[in-house]
């Protein structure tokens, strides 16, 4: 629906001219779970508008294999899918001052490790004759729709910007469920989310380059989330180029993640460039509110290497990225843990490809 | 836990992000001293050419989604 809206809006309101079209697609492998992205951007550019239209195709597989003691599981290939579809615009309303907002739906899962948990409640609870609740599971049906409204402000012409972004999400999700004496309960289905972000970017140098961003969001249920996440961008010499990442987020009553990463990238010749990155992350494991068994994640450290190739042409431009990630879960009681083989280490890789055209 | 790098995180970040903030405001690069700054690689993009941000990374990281994209990443029973 917003897709037919955002088309309508730009064939009907204003002329445009797309620039540049992108598609790209993104495959993430650990060998028993495989996770697809492929997209679709359009920007498109009128005197007094500059909108995007994305589509997104994801496809997650995976081998669902339960716990040695879990009697009621049987082990399935899983199969899910998920499409989406969101348009920004932003307006010039002033010399320094723009105007932005959004919208997008989507369906399907969002995650390959709601399908996993969805299929481990399905084994568990679909078929509970006698057991009080019983009636209370459901078949999932994920989906959602977004909308997001903001102001980009150039308070430095060319140098200094500063944005806030107000959002808000309504989610259908896979519910999660727990069984004691009293029944089958039910978590809850639809949850509304609400977060604002503040960014600032700013050219400190001819050499420097930095963003910041600070976060909050509010999820149904949940503690408020604050994160932030900053970007130094460093042009070292002339051809060779430093990118720092780093960030966290924090959740009460439990949750905290950090990551930091860093890139470096060799121009060859006019437009033609390679790179190798690494990234460092570790969180404490998820917020854990479940009563006899967590379906929370343990604790997470991982580290990713990659190396990749961009070329940037006068009409096309492509990028291709290859990474290893290692992933490595704090260790979690076996005989208890229904969940040890969703929360596995394992060893992903990463492969990357877009290619662009600008018209 | 593994190591000890997410205790007290925004502690000794949310300076230096600030310090950051601050030096943005008092910078002044005229714009013929912004060739190098203005590359690609050198500048925040959502291309998938020009930038380089893993799409599907916050399904294994949770702690990433941090900016842009959904709360989806989070478990589904937290949520």
């Amino acid at each position: 629906m917003v897709g037919l809206f955002a088309l309508s809006c730009l064939t009907a309101g204003f002329a445009v001219s797309p620039n540049p079209l992108e598609v790209g697609g993104e495959l993430v492998d650990a060998g028993d779970v495989t996770l697809f992205q492929g997209s679709w951007v359009g920007d498109f550019v009128s005197e007094d508008w500059e909108s995007s239209l994305s589509l997104a195709y994801g496809h997650y597989s995976m081998n669902y294999v339960p716990a040695p003691f879990d009697f009621r599981g049987m082990d399935r290939r899983l199969n899910e899918t998920n499409l989406a579809v969101q348009f920004n615009t932003q307006k010039q309303v002033k010399n320094n001052l723009s105007l932005m907002g959004g919208a997008g739906v989507y369906d399907g899962f969002t995650n390959y490790r709601s399908v996993w948990l969805d299929e481990y409640f399905r084994q568990q609870y679909s078929d509970l004759p006698g057991v009080p609740g019983a009636e209370n599971y459901v078949v999932a049906d994920p989906k959602g729709v977004n909308a997001t409204v903001g102001a980009r402000w150039e308070y430095k012409p060319g140098t200094g910007f500063a944005q806030i972004d107000l959002s808000w999400l309504e989610d259908d999700v896979s519910p999660g469920y727990e069984i004691d004496f009293d029944g089958l309960r039910r978590g809850k289905i639809h949850l509304h989310t609400g977060s604002v972000s503040i960014s600032t970017e700013n050219v400190l140098t001819p050499r420097l380059r930095s963003y910041v961003s600070l976060r909050s969001s509010k999820t149904s249920e949940r503690f408020t989330r604050y994160g932030a996440d900053a970007s130094l961008y460093v042009a070292v010499v002339d051809d060779w180029i430093m990118r720092w990442n780093a960030g966290g987020a924090t959740e009460n009553p439990q949750f905290e993640a950090a990551y930091i990463g860093l890139a470096l990238e060799h121009q060859i010749e006019e437009g033609v460039s390679w790179f190798v990155d690494g990234r460092y992350y570790d969180d404490t494991g998820e917020i854990e509110n479940a009563l006899l068994f967590t379906t929370a994640a343990p604790g997470l450290a991982s580290e990713r290497f990659g190396l990749g190739f961009r070329w940037i042409g006068d009409n096309w431009s492509s990028r291709f990225y290859l990474a290893r990630l290692r992933t490595d879960y704090d260790p979690t009681r076996k005989d208890l843990d229904f969940f040890q083989n969703l929360y596995l280490d394992r060893d992903w890789n990463i492969i990357q490809v877009a290619i662009s055209r600008s018209l | 836990m593994k190591t000890a790098l997410h205790r007290g995180v925004l502690s000794p970040f949310l300076p230096v992000a600030f310090l950051m903030l601050l030096l943005g405001g008092c910078a002044n690069v005229p714009v013929y001293e912004q060739g190098l700054v203005s590359k690609v690689g050198m500048t925040r993009s959502d291309s998938m050419v020009q930038g380089d941000r893993v799409n599907l990374l916050p399904q294994i990281e949770p702690g990433s989604a941090v900016s842009g994209g959904a709360v989806a990443a989070g478990c589904t029973v937290c949520r």
